[in-house]
């Protein structure tokens, strides 16, 4: 498989107030699959938009080298294979949406005669086709948010680049975004995107790298890197005798009973079972038994660091 | 040809905001009060109205460049509008001749209507057009095209508050160029003469397309006056928006 994105000891040093370096982001190697759906995750501060604004050509790395599609970054024609949806992002407010799309589309280099079909399309397909001729300014943030996220649109490019899409959506949105970024890959689009929702990057993502500190803390594909196994049970019981209570605390992690229901969490399958039993021989009836299994929000809590 | 959009896109952007019909509003306003004003001079009022019209076209271009053009590009990094145009695939020098260029046009087409209106009110009032007037409202449109760039640059460079004062600055220091140039005559100070002397070439000399008396006394301009000021604005203009593309380059957004 070609690949989409690459980045090769990227390292970004800024330089603040009274030359003081601030070193955003370090030594970051990454490959994203041409086709695929790339998670890109870290606490605020991490690297990862400063990451991005390398991709996109906004910052200059210190050193290393980042390419997409095989062409450098610092090379203008690397934009054109790009849509990016900036985190928040920001339009001109006097213009409509109708106008700021065909704004971008001129930029993009689509034909002047091909503009309105195109802006039109694209409108009617993130939800804003009634928002045409309305001024930008009264936007919501998830207006602007699906509007900035047709500009991306706009070329069909090869590759997206999106900081935060689901920021500032309601559920409704949030879902339609998803479906668009499945529908894209299903397309042949790679996505590249960064989020704090972390079950929706669960959800979509192929692919995840997780940064800390400007370091890439652990990269490859979500079932690799998510512990499977079964890391704790959860059982609901209820018509007990109250004998039995002193024996679950002894095997529970946590417990919590209210008259003549208990809720027990226990960190083995082993010790559920155990506890299904104790149940059931104090005259107790077993309502639900929910096994939990690592997902990435427990893996970026057990790999962040300094968080 | 990507900095036409973008100086279209600018030009429809500062033909839109408030500060510009105002400012043109207050400009009319004062033009034709100019004549009332002259009426107090004994047989000078028309003489009076072009001073007043001229000037006026003068300092209202200027307060334009200063309060639009000096904040320009600041205003883009700061709104982060900056982001989405950037990531398209264009050279920064593109950004910053479309911006440079639709902030130019908004100074045309401003200079022409408060041209334009000082023409129509100045022959109303039995005044007789010569091409050395219309020669003056176009020199002084150029003059603005230099501030602009110099607004361009400080915008890159600094805040738009920064900008605003150096921006402004820089047109009354750069209207004084002639004293800047006589200080050696009074000072013994080395180090005094040589910064005059820096600053004297260094900074927009404004009086190059200042001719502002000699249309108001109906005096013929030589060609060469305009000649100058155009190869002038041409060459200063292009070294600022060179400046200005070399510190957007080296900027990290």
């Amino acid at each position: 498989m070609k690949t989409a994105i690459e980045t090769k000891d990227l390292t970004v040093v800024f330089r603040g107030k009274w030359g003081v370096q601030k070193r955003a982001v370090h030594n970051l190697s990454l490959k994203v699959s041409e086709g695929s759906i790339f998670g890109f995750i870290g606490h605020n501060g991490a690297g990862k938009t400063t990451t991005i604004k390398i991709l996109t050509g906004l910052c200059r790395p210190t050193s290393g080298e980042a390419k997409i599609m095989g062409i450098s970054v610092n090379n203008v024609a690397a934009r054109n294979k790009i849509g990016f949806l900036p985190e928040n992002p920001y339009f001109y407010e006097y213009l409509t949406a109708g106008e700021s799309l065909s704004f971008y589309a001129r930029l993009r280099g689509i034909p002047r005669k091909d503009i309105s079909k195109r802006v039109d399309e694209l409108l009617d397909e993130v939800g804003l086709k009634d928002a045409k001729t309305r001024a930008v300014k009264g936007f919501s943030k998830g207006m602007k948010q699906r509007l900035g996220l047709a500009q991306a649109m706009v070329h069909n490019p090869e590759i997206y680049i999106l900081d935060e899409p689901l920021s500032g959506l309601d559920p409704v949105g949030r879902r339609e975004v998803r479906e668009k970024i499945i529908e894209l890959k299903k397309k042949g689009s790679s996505i590249f995107f960064t989020s704090h929702v972390l079950a929706d990057v669960e959800m979509l993502c192929d692919e995840v790298a997780l940064v800390s500190q400007g370091e890439l803390v652990s990269f490859g594909k979500i079932d690799d890197l998510i512990n499977r196994e079964v890391i704790s049970v959860d059982i609901h019981g209820e018509g007990f005798g109250k004998s039995c209570l002193k024996e679950l605390e002894k095997l529970s992690k946590h417990m919590v009973h209210k008259d003549n229901t208990v809720l027990i969490t226990v960190d083995t399958e082993e010790k559920a079972q155990q506890a299904k039993e104790i149940l059931e021989k104090g005259g107790g009836t077993l309502r639900a038994m929910i096994p939990h299994r690592e997902n990435l929000e427990d893996f970026y809590v057990r790999n962040s660091r300094g968080v | 040809m990507k900095f036409t959009i973008i100086a279209l896109n600018t030009f429809r952007e500062t033909m839109r905001d408030r500060i510009l019909r105002v400012i043109v509003g207050v400009s009319i306003f004062v033009i034709v009060i100019s004549k009332i004003i002259g009426e107090l001079s004994i047989g000078q009022d028309l003489k009076i109205l072009v001073d007043f019209s001229l000037g006026t076209i003068d300092i209202f271009g200027v307060v334009l460049c200063i309060f639009i053009g000096a904040s320009l590009i600041q205003r883009e990094i700061d709104k982060k509008t900056l982001y989405t145009i950037l990531s398209c695939p264009m050279n920064r020098w593109e950004f910053i001749f479309g911006k440079y260029l639709g902030m130019c046009m908004t100074l045309f087409v401003s200079t022409l209507v408060m041209g334009v209106f000082f023409c129509s009110y100045y022959l109303l009032m039995g005044g007789r057009l010569s091409l050395d007037l219309v020669g003056c409202i176009a020199m002084l449109f150029m003059g603005l095209m230099v501030l602009n760039s110099v607004a361009i640059l400080l915008s890159v460079l600094t805040s738009s508050s920064v900008s605003i004062i150096v921006t402004a600055i820089t047109f009354f220091v750069g209207r004084s160029t002639y004293h800047l140039k006589a200080i050696p005559q009074f000072s013994d100070s080395q180090v005094l003469n040589y910064i005059t002397q820096l600053m004297y070439y260094v900074l927009p000399n404004f009086n190059n397309f200042d001719i502002k008396e000699e249309a108001t006394h109906a005096l013929t301009i030589p060609g060469e006056i305009y000649l100058y000021a155009f190869l002038y604005m041409i060459i200063y203009s292009s070294v600022m928006l060179y400046l200005a593309s070399l510190a957007i380059n080296k900027r990290n957004l």
